[in-house]
Formats: structure tokens, C-alpha cells, sequence
């Protein structure tokens, strides 16, 4: 069966990849208006400067909304069913989605705290996570 | 809107499976069957706008079909393009051909979608979680259409206390209104209840199987004209009084409000085009890829009060003989999701309920009826206000 799907690599995202393979959660920061962001791109959403730098995140945050799902869409994630999908919102305050990890579907909340943690993929891939934070 | 653009002919092909017809081929007979219906003079006719052919299914993403629809049909128009906005594509036309028409661009356009759902077994769900998720940090996670839609449903139900049950009672009335639509794919299934939407097997929580609308093929073609032509065409054409679109997001992770998108920014600006308010709405026609969208949207639109919507709908407040009938055509639940064209649906019924043409399922007072769409996964927004008097 084939794995999970793994990212495309771009110039610009290659940073976070690179990042995540060393056990680094890293986001971009915009080097004029000082704001966050999240997912990867070329310049900034808030002032359009193109001046962005990586900077090692938190990886904290809380999650906004979840689904369990049931029917997975391939047999890659069928596997793991039901699992976790969510919108977590970091602490340096960019959204993203990932899977909340070790927990039951039925233990999850709006506002649960968690940290992101790394799930192994082919070819070395490591796919930023979450999981609820304790203490 | 100067000019009084209305809708003065309208048609919607029975959905279904047509595996003997391509991408095009389905065009061809969605405007068959208009042109069977309407006699129309094609010499009246001088724009035309078209959604890419085949693109859901993945046959293809024919972006010409506008060059080539035209051309079969002899039409050699001063206004015409392919136009893409998701679910929303059907709404922005009917927007762009009244402002055309408004600008001295046209006098009459003619607006066509026709698609196909693909199977969602056979690999189909995993395409389609492809195109609509981001491919690197979303669909990397097991994203899929209805684990987005849920996402907002958990939201929803977060904020404003929607409840499971009143997610399943979107599904029960909007059954109600299909069984009176000789068209609609759910109508020999009969009647549902809440027990059978709660117990249908679970997709992504808090949905079940009936909380999601139903794949199949099909398409629907109208007709936009200057009003003293529509009036030619048709006794009571529908009026376009106003339209609004805003643009939310890209991918769903990154919506700034969960539970209502972007389609308040769009109803608001509907409703000052129009001059109206939602009090003045006597019939909804919203897009419902799933149970949610139905009570979020009337929400957003101003139908209902934040967090009412649900309640709504568990009262029967929508369903035939209800106060305020929504998705009168049997919804994309019960009449059927057609991939590509699933958001001229309720441009069309809308249209036809206006007109005073939806026969057993006419709603006793028509006056102004609000179209709400959006395309992608909830990311663009348009609402149509559509009404009798101009
Ligand atoms: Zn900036």
C-alpha cells in the first residue's frame, strides 16, 4: 500500500522541511512588520514586504475546530481511522491544520492546548503534528 | 440596477448518471433541453458565459468551452468568457451578465454550467481532496470535502450552540421539498427522519452519510436579458435587484471566522445593492454541500439570528408550508450535487420560484428570493437577491 502523501518541496517551503527533518518547528516572520506567518510563502500577507525570515516557533497553540474522521479518502489514512483532523491556531498566532495525535477522538475540545510533535514519513519526511499539551 | 436585468428563462436537466456523454457532451444536452423549452431567437442573444467543462470529474479543464459553445450554437456575441468560482461561478454570472447588461455591454446573456461528481470510491474522493485542500499542508493530513465541512460544523456548533440533531433536521426538510420536485434524484427514496440521518453511518464528526449532499451529473442554462426583452420572453421574469461576492480565503485552515466564512460580507453588500432587507426575503435557496451550510448561511445572510438557524430548521420553519422555505428544489442534499454545476441549482430555482414556475413546490409568496453561493470550500461567497418587481 502506499504511504501517506508527502509534501512537494518548493524553494520556498524547503526551510520548514528542512526544519521539521531535524525535529525543528520553524515558521516565517516578516522582517518589517514583525507579524507571523503561516503557511510559507514569498512575501508578507500583511504589509507585502519580501523580507521574510525562519524563526524557531513555540509549538504551542490551541486547537480552533476538529472533525474526527471516520471514512478516510485513501487507504493510506483508513489505517488510522478514525483520526483527528484539525485547525490548530499557533501561539505566534498563524492557523494551520495537522493531526491532533494521542488522543481519542471523543477527548477532544475547541481550545484544547497542544505542541506540535513529528510524525515520520517515506524518504525521511518528518510531518509536523500536534498533541495535547500537559502542564 | 439599471436596466432591469432579469432572469427571463431558466432550465435545469434531470440529474443523474450520463456515463455515455463527455465533458462537452453534457453541455450539449443541458442546452438541448433549454433550448426545448424556451424558443428563443438566437439573433437576440449576444453574450454568453460558461463554467470550464470536466474539471471535477478530472476528465479534463476545458477553459475554451465558451469559444466552442458559442460557436455551435451560431452565436457571435460581444460578451463572453469561461468563468470559474467553484459553486459560486453560476451566482457571479447571473452578477456579471445584470452588469453588462446595466454597462450597454449586452442585451441578453445566456449563462450555462453542466457537470459531472466523480464516483467517490474508485480513487474519487482522494482526487477531489487534492484539488480542494492545500496540496502541502492540508491534503498531507488526510484533509477530504467533508472533513473540511466539518470543520466548520464543529465551530458552529462551538460558538453558537448548534446541536447534532439540528444538523440532521437540515436534511429532513430539505428531503420534504424534494419529493415534490419530479426531478429530484432523492425523491423515490421518500421521506427521511431524524432517527434515520442519525444513525446513518458516520463520515467525519459531526456528519453522517445524510448530512452530505448527493454526487451525480447534470446542469442547468438561464437566460440574463434587459428587462423590456425578458418581458418579451416571459410574463414575470425574475429580476436581478442585487448581488454582492466576497472573496474569503484559500485554503480552509487559514478562514478567519469558522462558522460563517465569508458570506456576510456578501449578503451585506446584496442587500444595499438592492436596497433590501433580510425581512423583506420570502424564499432561500442556499448551497448545502452539506447540513451546516444550510443553518450557517442562513445565519450569515441575516435570514436568521446568530445561532437560531439550527433551531430553524428543527421547528420545520423551512419546510414546505414553514415560514420562510429554503431549498425548495430538494437542496444539493436531496436533488442532487452536480460536481461542476452544483451552484446553478439554486440560481435556477430561484429564478424559477420567482417566476412563479416551480409548480407543486411553488412557495405561496415569491416576491424576493435570496440565492446564496459560495466556491471552493466555502471560500468565495455570492448572493443574488432576485425578485418580481424590478
Ligand atoms: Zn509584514
Amino acid at each position: 500500500m502506499k504511504g501517506k502523501p508527502l509534501p512537494r518541496v518548493t524553494e520556498v517551503t524547503r526551510p520548514y522541511w528542512d526544519a521539521a527533518r531535524a525535529g525543528r518547528f520553524v515558521i516565517q516572520r516578516c522582517g518589517r512588520c514583525r507579524r507571523f506567518v503561516h503557511y510559507p510563502r514569498p512575501w508578507c500577507p500583511h504589509c507585502w514586504s519580501t523580507e521574510l525570515d525562519w524563526v524557531e516557533a513555540s509549538g504551542r497553540g490551541e486547537v480552533v475546530t476538529y472533525t474526527a474522521v471516520h471514512q478516510a479518502p485513501s487507504p493510506a489514512f483508513a489505517v488510522g481511522a478514525p483520526y483527528v483532523l484539525a485547525v490548530v491556531r499557533l501561539a505566534e498566532g498563524p492557523q494551520m491544520m495537522a493531526n491532533v495525535v494521542h488522543i481519542q477522538p471523543r477527548e477532544m475540545r475547541v481550545g484544547l492546548p497542544v505542541r506540535v510533535t513529528f510524525e515520520e514519513r517515506e524518504g525521511g519526511f518528518r510531518v509536523p503534528q500536534f498533541e495535547p499539551a500537559t502542564g | 440596477m439599471r436596466n432591469e436585468p432579469a432572469i427571463a428563462a431558466a432550465t435545469e436537466m434531470r440529474p443523474g448518471r450520463y456515463p455515455e456523454l463527455s465533458a462537452l457532451g453534457m453541455y450539449e444536452a443541458v442546452l438541448a433541453t433549454f433550448l426545448r423549452q424556451w424558443s428563443l431567437d438566437p439573433k437576440a442573444v449576444d453574450g454568453f458565459l460558461a463554467c470550464p467543462a470536466g474539471m471535477a470529474s478530472g476528465e479534463t479543464a476545458d477553459i475554451f468551452v465558451h469559444e466552442e459553445l458559442a460557436d455551435s450554437l451560431g452565436l457571435h456575441p460581444r460578451f463572453s468568457e469561461t468563468v470559474n468560482a467553484g459553486g459560486a461561478s453560476y451566482a457571479i454570472m447571473a452578477h456579471r451578465a445584470s452588469w453588462a447588461i446595466s454597462e450597454g455591454l449586452a442585451d441578453a446573456v445566456l449563462c450555462v454550467g453542466a457537470g459531472k461528481f466523480p464516483k467517490v470510491g474508485a480513487g474519487g474522493a482522494d482526487a477531489m481532496a487534492r484539488m480542494v485542500s492545500h496540496p502541502d499542508f492540508e491534503y498531507i493530513y488526510g484533509a477530504f470535502i467533508p472533513a473540511l465541512y466539518a470543520l466548520a460544523a464543529r465551530r458552529h456548533m462551538h460558538e453558537r450552540g448548534t446541536t447534532r440533531e439540528q444538523l440532521a433536521a437540515v436534511a429532513v426538510s430539505t428531503r420534504r421539498w424534494a419529493l415534490l420536485h419530479p426531478d429530484a434524484l432523492m425523491r423515490g427514496q421518500g421521506p427521511i427522519t431524524l432517527e434515520d440521518v442519525l444513525n446513518s453511518r458516520p463520515v467525519a464528526e459531526p456528519f453522517n452519510l445524510l448530512d452530505c449532499s448527493v454526487p451525480c451529473e447534470g446542469g442547468a442554462a438561464f437566460l440574463v436579458a434587459r428587462g423590456d426583452i425578458a418581458r418579451r420572453i416571459t410574463p414575470q421574469p425574475a429580476y436581478l435587484l442585487g448581488a454582492g461576492e466576497y472573496h474569503d480565503h484559500g485554503p480552509v485552515s487559514a478562514a478567519r471566522d469558522f462558522a460563517a466564512m465569508g458570506a456576510p460580507e456578501a449578503a451585506t453588500a446584496a442587500f444595499r445593492s438592492a436596497g433590501l432587507v433580510p425581512a423583506d426575503v420570502r424564499v432561500a435557496e442556499i448551497y448545502d454541500a452539506f447540513t451546516i451550510n444550510s443553518i450557517m448561511f442562513l445565519e450569515a445572510t441575516g435570514l436568521v439570528a446568530p445561532g437560531e438557524g439550527g433551531r430553524f430548521f428543527l421547528e420545520g420553519r423551512g419546510a414546505p408550508g414553514g415560514e420562510l422555505p429554503v431549498n425548495t428544489y430538494g437542496g444539493l442534499l436531496s436533488f442532487g450535487h452536480t460536481g461542476d454545476a452544483s451552484g446553478i441549482s439554486m440560481v435556477v430555482e430561484g429564478a424559477l420560484q420567482v417566476m412563479g414556475r416551480a409548480g407543486a413546490r411553488q412557495a405561496p409568496d415569491a416576491s424576493v428570493a435570496l440565492v446564496h453561493t459560495y466556491g471552493g470550500m466555502m471560500s468565495e461567497h455570492c448572493t443574488l437577491l432576485l425578485g418580481r418587481n424590478p
